[in-house]
Formats: C-alpha cells, structure tokens, sequence
C-alpha cells in the first residue's frame, strides 16, 4: 500500500475509534440494590452482573450470569416476589426472574422494546416493569402479560411505580415530566398531572395517600391522590433526583447542589438544611434515630433528627443508591469504585466490603 | 479542559437554541434537529473568515504553481528532492503563500464534529449518569427544568440512534446515503483545477474526494444520526457559501470534466 494511501486509511480508522470512544459512556447507571430480610442477603445489580451477597459476611453467594456477558448488563434494584423469584431488569430489553436462592433464571419476558432503569414494583401477585420504551408492564408471577396492553407514557419511564394497596391505585412518573395515576388491575389510566420539571424518583406515599415528588425543577410538590392536585410544594437549591422519605412528620431528602434538608410536611417550612462534601441523589435510609445517605463524593453520612453529623465515612467512588440495612449494618453500594458494597455498624466502623471477583 | 473549552459551550449553544425554539413553537417535537441545523448555520457563519482564507490561499496555490520560475524548478531539480523543497519554501515565503493554509479549515472543523458528536450524545442522556453529568454541564442562562430531557424525535429519526427508515420492513440508512452523496457534490463543486495533476498535492486531493464522502457516510450509518444531521446541514451551508462566493465548479459534475481535469495538456494557465 502507498504512503499516501496508508496515511488516509489511518485516518479513517483513528476517526473511527474517536467516534466510536466517545459513545461509550451514554449505557451508564448506577448500582441498583435490595435487602431480603427473609434470607438476609443483599442483592445487587450493577454493569455485568447481579449479585446476591450475604448481609452478615459480605460473602457472594451467587451471581447472575455465571459469566459477564457484556450484552447483559443490570443495573434497576432487583425485586422480590411472595414466591422466591427475583425480578431483574436488563439493559438488554429482557425482563428476567431469577430464582432468588440459586440465581437460576425461571423466566424471561422481552415483549419491551427499551432498558429496564427504573426497578420493578411487586405488589401480591403482580409485577409492574417501568421500561424506557415509555410503557409499564404489568406482569403475573410466571411472566403473562395481564393488561390488554401496556400503560403508555409520553416519555421513558425510569423509576418504580408507587402502589397504594388498599385501593389499587399505582402512580409512576415519566421523563415527560408529568406524574399519572392508574388502576392496577386494568391500566386504565386516572389522572395525569404535568409537573414543572422532571421527576425521576418513585413518589412516596403517607397514611392518607398523598404523593411526595422530587422535581428537576428544584422543588418537592406534594399532591392530593384523587386528582393529582397540588397540595403545597417547598423549593430547593437543586434538582432533586429521588423521592424524600417520611419520618414522623417530617420529610428528609437531598438535592444535586448537594444540599440535604429535612422539611415540616404539616407546614411545608424548612426545619434544617446541612451541606455536605457532594450532591445527594440517591433517597436516604431511616434507622435508629438516625437518617444516613450518601453523596456523589462517595461519603456516608449519619446525622441525627436535628441534622447533627454523628459521623461520616469516604466508602470511594460515587454514592448514588439509597442505603439498606438488616438493622445492624447499613450497606452502601458504589459506583465506579474497587468496591461494590461496603458495610457499616451504626457507630460507623467498617465490617465489611464486597467486590466481585470477575465483573 | 477538552470538556470545558468544547463540548459544554456546544451543550450549552445547543441548548439554548432548543430553548429558544420550544418558546417559539410551544412545542419539543422535532425542535432538537432543528436545533442542531441552526448550529451548523451559526458554525458555518463563524468558520466563514477560514473559509474564505483557505480559498484565498487556494487561488494563490494554483496562480503560485502555474508560474513560469515554479515550473522551471521543478524541472531544474527534479533529481535532488531537498534542493526543490528548499526553492520552493523560498517561493512559498516570498509570495507570502502558506501550503497548509487549505488544511486549516479542516483541522478547525475536526474537534468541530467530534465535540458536536459528544455534545449530541451527552445532550441526549438516555441513561441516568449522563444526565447526571449533563446537569453538571449548563450555564446559568440556560432553563435547566424546561429543556430536560430533550426530545430527540427529529422527522422520523432518533437522534441518538444511528438512522434507519423502515420500507418493507428493512432499515434503509437514507441520511447516511444523503451524506456520502452531499459530501461528493460538495467536494466536486468546490474542487479547482490542479496546476499539476500528477503532482502529490493533486494526488492527496483526489484521494480526498473519494474517501471522504465514504468516511463520512460510515460515520453517519453507525453513530447517533445528529451527527448525520449536521453533516448534511454542513455540507449544504457549505455549498451555499461557495454559490454566493461565486466559487462553485458547476462542471465539474460533468464526466467529461473528470478527464479535462487531470490532463495537462488542457489544464488553464
């Protein structure tokens, strides 16, 4: 081949894998995770794997698939069912029950045309699968469609739907910025209220139904659940990405100008507002008197009710995941760190850390 | 610094163009597309002086090397390679010519694509980190809460997504066939006539003409078809540009220009 020739081809290539690099970041999420009391066993999902770990040891018991394949890729919190399965998403387009004590696939669904992000709701003998492809799935135990046809968003949907059992009302939100109300039984949708900005995180119900909503448009918006109207809302320095949690009565959660705020859900006031080392995406855990959650710096925090620090740990790379415990350990999953998993007592000492050993 | 100089001012330009058409239109169908179209018109517009040098310089070129003394070197020292290199910096000096100045143009357009690439995929942020790091990347004009996410329907395309129009079930790439043949007119419109035909500059030029429109339509079937988008776009604005500069070779589209070009014995003087 001549110089010039070569030259031209080289160019071609070099252009090529520029391109090619540069597009490799955009199928990227973060750890999705979930304790099961009933084992005591913490199940992952993160890039190439699902890993059931137990929670007393930190030692993995299984992982899904036995191989990383890099076209199955996990990353939706998995979820269990009354029957032992363990409901998977993929970034692969397949839905897929796992069985929760050996890992073993017992069924897979691929009637969705996009990633599974957001995880699954379980409620009695129904799975409801938010997909990408801008429609829920709603699913019985053995993987059979049971609505006509799936609920139809305008946009993807990336977080879990939220369930009120008693009336079997399910609310999920969409990239569309809009939040919906639906039978769970039929799908027939209720109610649609827009909201000022995206909302990406699972709304958080209280006794009397009212839905809590972190927004993109740097506010919490309370709603009524029969039509979806606008109780009262509090603003933010930032987007808040997941959804509060209620204790008491008061709301606590974190935005991504890394602030974190607990608020009077009565008054909608501000109680306190504490700053730490990053933004705060993920939802916080409630245990023991005290609130712990993790920053984009890749620290865990423990403050009391009154937003004292008790104490904080650097765990490395990103906290973007709401903490689980057994109610003696909290367990933090990382991204993009040495570790998956890492394990605090209360007090804050480290007990254990997991990293897979092929991912 | 990659990330700061280039592809958070393309985000945020992008942006804020989008912005500006969802208040026009009320609407985000198709505004993204449009969005990047108007980038490479405002691009374009700003490249305009480098375009308008690296034609300059092509002209002196082609006066430059159908002079009388730079043929007389060439045939003067076609035996010693160093010496003709040397004779002909020393012209190249003297009538103030720089034999890069027509790569400019492309080595300022280069990063162009990359970083619009970038900024389309990154804007796009299908997935949670991304649009995690797309909220670390907007300026504080931009509408945060009204543009995200961007709606990349554009015509019958996601922009996200390497372009397929479906008829009879398959997946024919038309905006990568759109951007091969646009880059070939393009490229023939605007070719000049060498002095030297057989000479390496020509020789590269040719090779240019052939290979870019396939390396280009290779890039627009297999990556997000933004960046097809902006290719056509830019080829037309291109082409445009050189209409009005009163540039454009017409006959070159012609097939028996192809012959009269690489002759000597007709070439123009």
């Amino acid at each position: 081949m001549k110089p010039k020739r070569f030259l031209i081809l080289a160019i071609l290539i070099l252009s090529t894998i520029v391109l090619s690099g540069c597009s490799t970041f955009s199928a990227n999420s973060w750890p999705g995770i979930t304790f099961d009391p009933s084992s005591n066993r913490v199940f992952v999902a993160y890039n190439t794997g699902v890993f059931a770990v137990d929670a007393n040891s930190g030692t993995q018991v299984w992982r899904y698939p036995a191989e990383p394949d890099q076209n199955k890729t996990f990353f939706a919190s998995p979820a269990l069912t009354v029957d032992g399965k363990l409901i998977v998403g993929g970034y692969d387009n397949i839905l897929r029950a796992l069985d929760a004590g050996s890992g073993n696939e017992v069924w897979t669904f691929a009637g969705a045309s996009n990633r599974y992000i957001g995880s699954a709701a379980v409620v009695n003998e129904m799975i409801f699968a938010p997909n990408a492809d801008e429609r829920l799935y709603a699913l019985d135990l053995d993987g059979q469609p049971i609505w006509e046809r799936p609920f139809a968003a305008g946009q993807a949907l990336w977080a879990k739907p939220a369930i009120k059992e008693n009336n079997g009302v399910l609310y999920l939100t969409s990239l569309d910025k809009s939040v919906y109300a639906a039978e769970a039984e039929t799908g027939n949708q209720l109610w649609k209220k827009t909201l000022p900005g995206v909302s990406v995180g699972t709304p958080i119900l209280d006794e009397g139904g009212n839905l809590y909503l972190g927004t993109f448009a740097n506010q919490v918006i309370v709603l009524e659940p029969t039509q979806g109207n606008e109780l009262w809302k509090v603003e933010t320095n930032g987007w808040v990405w997941s959804s509060p949690i209620i204790v008491g009565d008061t709301l606590y959660f974190g935005d991504l100008e890394g602030f974190f705020y607990a608020v009077n859900r009565t008054t909608g006031n501000i109680e306190w507002q504490i700053q730490p080392d990053g933004h705060v995406i993920g939802a916080p855990l409630f245990l023991e008197d005290q609130i712990f959650f993790g920053t984009e710096s890749g620290t865990i925090y423990a403050v009391d009710l009154r937003g004292n620090i008790m104490w904080n740990r650097t765990a490395g790379g990103s906290i973007y995941s709401q903490p689980v415990s057994n109610g003696e350990l909290v367990i933090v999953a990382l991204h993009e760190a040495d570790n998956l998993l890492v394990a605090y007592d209360l007090n804050g000492n480290q007990q254990w850390s997991f990293a897979p050993a092929n991912q | 610094m990659w990330d700061t100089l280039i592809i958070e001012p393309f985000i945020n330009v992008l942006m804020a163009i989008y912005s500006f058409l969802l208040n026009v239109f009320g609407t985000s169908e198709n505004m993204f597309g449009l969005a990047i179209i108007i980038f490479t018109v405002l691009t374009r517009l700003l490249l305009y002086p480098f375009t308008a040098s690296q034609q300059k310089n092509m002209k002196a070129m082609q006066d430059l090397q159908s002079s009388k003394r730079w043929q007389d070197i060439q045939k003067k020292y076609k035996n010693d390679k160093e010496k003709l290199a040397q004779e002909q910096m020393k012209i190249y000096q003297e009538m103030g010519v720089n034999p890069l100045g027509s790569c400019l143009s492309f080595i300022i357009q280069f990063p162009i694509i990359i970083g619009l690439y970038q900024a389309i995929i990154r804007a796009m942020a299908d997935t949670p980190v991304p649009l995690l790091k797309l909220s670390e990347s907007f300026y504080g004009f931009i509408n945060a809460a009204q543009v995200v996410p961007l709606n990349s329907h554009f015509l019958w395309m996601d922009l996200g997504q390497p372009e397929r129009l479906y008829v009879f079930g398959f997946g024919v790439p038309t905006l990568a066939i759109l951007v091969a043949i646009s880059t070939y007119f393009q490229s023939k419109l605007m070719a000049t006539t060498p002095a030297n035909p057989g000479d390496q500059g020509a020789q590269i030029a040719r090779m240019m003409n052939l290979y870019m429109p396939l390396m280009l339509g290779y890039f627009a079937y297999s990556f997000a078809s933004g960046l097809a988008v902006y290719f056509v776009a830019s080829n037309l604005v291109t082409i445009l540009q050189y209409a009005l500069m009163g540039k454009l070779n017409w006959r070159n589209l012609l097939p028996s220009r192809k012959t009269e070009e690489i002759t000597p014995t007709t070439r123009k003087s």
